[in-house]
């Protein structure tokens, strides 16, 4: 009942891993998987070893976390290598990001060798705190968004989703222009801002960067409204990813159109369960409300 | 889900334990059990995890060998000092008339402390052995001393009580129920491999290298636990099956390391 498809695998449920949560090593993607996810997304990998900002790397706010990882990854070639014993029948994502698109390219060609079981290559063009990468490179502008994704499509087959950033200005016309240079889907969503937490008894920003990306239910607007703008204007399908916590949250991104929905923080508030529970509390309110698929809701707030 | 705010309060006490190790007692009381920790934060070097010695008030012991550590060396009375938590899950609770043998070594001998008050209270009989490189290194004594009903010391060049690593002293105790453990984890994976062979239950409690202390970064998995939610105190048959255990951990970009 609640299965999907997407680039033509199949899912569970449309609950996906969102990158950067738990996602540094094989064994915790196994376990999510075994939690329920019906995919897993890669922390994002670089060409190069990174080892993050220096912390505090996260702190909490009053609806959701604050985060300024920096990206910290072991870099393509010990990633791949990491996830190389993919077995599991949930898809499996990479996310990567680079610093341009000659970057992307060369990221994606290296997955592409490397023969790795992955369904999609994730192309994260939309972080707000760190120099050099995703909206700090100004990427989440079109005609990046356009660059990147077609030379990484010159140099792979795999189906690339470009994630992108709801606070950029032209969401609407970055999903559009992702379209067209041939991406896969569009995941809408990531964290926010840059935002700031100060203590006040320190007078000092906390997060060891100062500024960090804001996830969880205080994000939930903006993404699903753009989600819903996304969806007249692209045919590729959406993820929707920002504050999806409960089934209730994941049906209404579903009704503005997306296919499958990101969790990241949800594994704060709910525990790595998260997953079976969003997935059992669709399908109980689609019982509940005569619906037999998802297909027969989605995109069902556009009359 | 818990609510962990950054909490900003004052040192109220230090107390130079020896040349490598030093004990900071804060303002505030926290609510939290033995073997949990807290991530303390100093402005512009970093956030780490450090184990608890007392909830109320919250003490900390802090052996100065790393950049962060060393920085903590400047930190005066009355200074401010800032710490989310308390995370992880702790040690399970000793119950009474059980014989409960706690192995510690270095700075892993500080949530033990904790235990072993709580062990007192519940009304457990509490064996600990502390194991040190030498006598300089040691600390605590008196106080471990006073919590328990016995105390084995062992240094590793035999400069105070027996000489050896902690295994030593595991040959001079007779009855015991019950293990805990926390310290360097090469000698914890030699205490858990004696417990599983006595059959004695265990807990270990683990330290890696952590970023969000709250269960979603994912920096310190060991197998499929995440040490900061899902520990950082597990089973000894748990971490028997854990081929990185007493081996290998992950470094600040997530590459596997030896320990």
């Amino acid at each position: 009942m609640i299965e999907i498809e997407l680039f033509g695998r199949k899912m569970k449920n449309p609950t996906i891993l969102a990158s950067g949560v738990l996602g540094v090593t094989l064994e915790s993607l196994e376990r999510i998987a075994e939690e329920g996810a019906g995919a897993v997304t890669t922390k994002s990998l670089t060409l190069e070893p990174r080892s993050g900002h220096i912390g505090p790397n996260i702190v909490e706010v009053d609806c959701g976390l604050l985060n300024a990882m920096g990206y910290p990854n072991p870099g393509i070639d010990e990633g791949l290598k990491e996830f190389a014993e993919w077995k599991r029948v949930e898809p499996l994502i990479i996310s990567i990001t680079g610093k341009d698109e000659n970057e992307f390219a060369t990221l994606a060609e290296t997955i592409e060798k490397s023969k790795i079981k992955c369904a999609a290559i994730e192309a994260a063009l939309s972080c707000p705190h760190t120099p050099g990468y995703g909206l700090m490179a100004g990427q989440g502008d079109p005609d990046s968004v356009s660059i990147i994704i077609k030379e990484m499509k010159k140099k792979t087959n795999i189906p690339i989703i470009a994630k992108l950033s709801p606070t950029i200005p032209a969401e609407i016309a970055a999903a559009k222009a992702a379209e067209q240079a041939g991406a896969a889907a569009i995941n809408m969503g990531n964290t926010i801002g840059p935002g700031m937490k100060i203590d006040i008894e320190r007078m000092k920003p906390i997060l060891g960067f100062g500024r960090g990306g804001l996830s969880g239910p205080a994000i939930k607007p903006i993404a699903l409204r753009c989600v819903y703008d996304i969806y007249k204007a692209v045919k590729i399908p959406i993820i929707g990813t920002g504050g999806i916590v409960s089934g209730e949250d994941a049906i209404e991104y579903i009704m503005a159109g997306a296919s499958a929905v990101g969790i990241g923080t949800g594994v704060f508030y709910r525990t790595p369960s998260v997953f079976k529970r969003v997935s059992n509390e669709i399908r109980e309110w689609l019982i509940a409300h005569g619906f037999k698929s998802l297909k027969e809701i989605r995109g069902a707030a556009h009359g | 889900m818990v609510s962990v705010p950054m909490i900003t309060t004052k040192i109220t006490e230090v107390i130079k334990e020896n040349d490598y190790i030093t004990t900071y007692q804060l303002e505030c009381a926290i609510k939290a059990i033995a073997g949990q920790f807290v991530m303390v934060w100093i402005p512009g070097v970093g956030e780490r995890p450090m184990g608890i010695a007392e909830a109320s008030p919250l003490t900390i012991t802090v052996a100065h060998l790393g950049e962060f550590t060393n920085a903590m060396r400047k930190l005066k009375k009355g200074d401010p000092l800032s710490f989310r938590g308390p995370f992880g899950n702790g040690f399970s609770e000793p119950r009474r008339d059980e014989n409960v043998l706690m192995i510690g070594g270095g700075t892993g001998i500080v949530p033990l402390f904790f235990l072993a008050k709580t062990a007192k209270t519940n009304g457990a009989k509490v064996t600990i052995i502390f194991g040190a490189k030498s006598k300089p290194f040691l600390f605590y004594q008196d106080k471990l001393r006073k919590i328990s009903d016995k105390l084995i010391i062992t240094t590793d060049d035999g400069s105070s009580g027996l000489k050896g690593t902690v295994m030593e002293g595991t040959k001079t105790v007779k009855k015991v129920d019950r293990v805990y453990t926390c310290g360097p984890e090469k000698m914890m994976a030699a205490v858990v491999k004696w417990t599983a062979e006595k059959n004695i239950p265990c807990e270990a409690s683990l330290e890696r290298y952590m970023k969000c202390g709250i269960g979603i970064c994912g920096s310190c998995m060991i197998g499929k636990y995440r040490v900061c939610a899902d520990g950082p105190v597990f089973p000894g048959e748990v971490l028997l099956k854990q081929p990185d255990f007493g081996n290998w951990k992950r470094d600040a970009s997530g590459r596997k390391v030896l320990l």
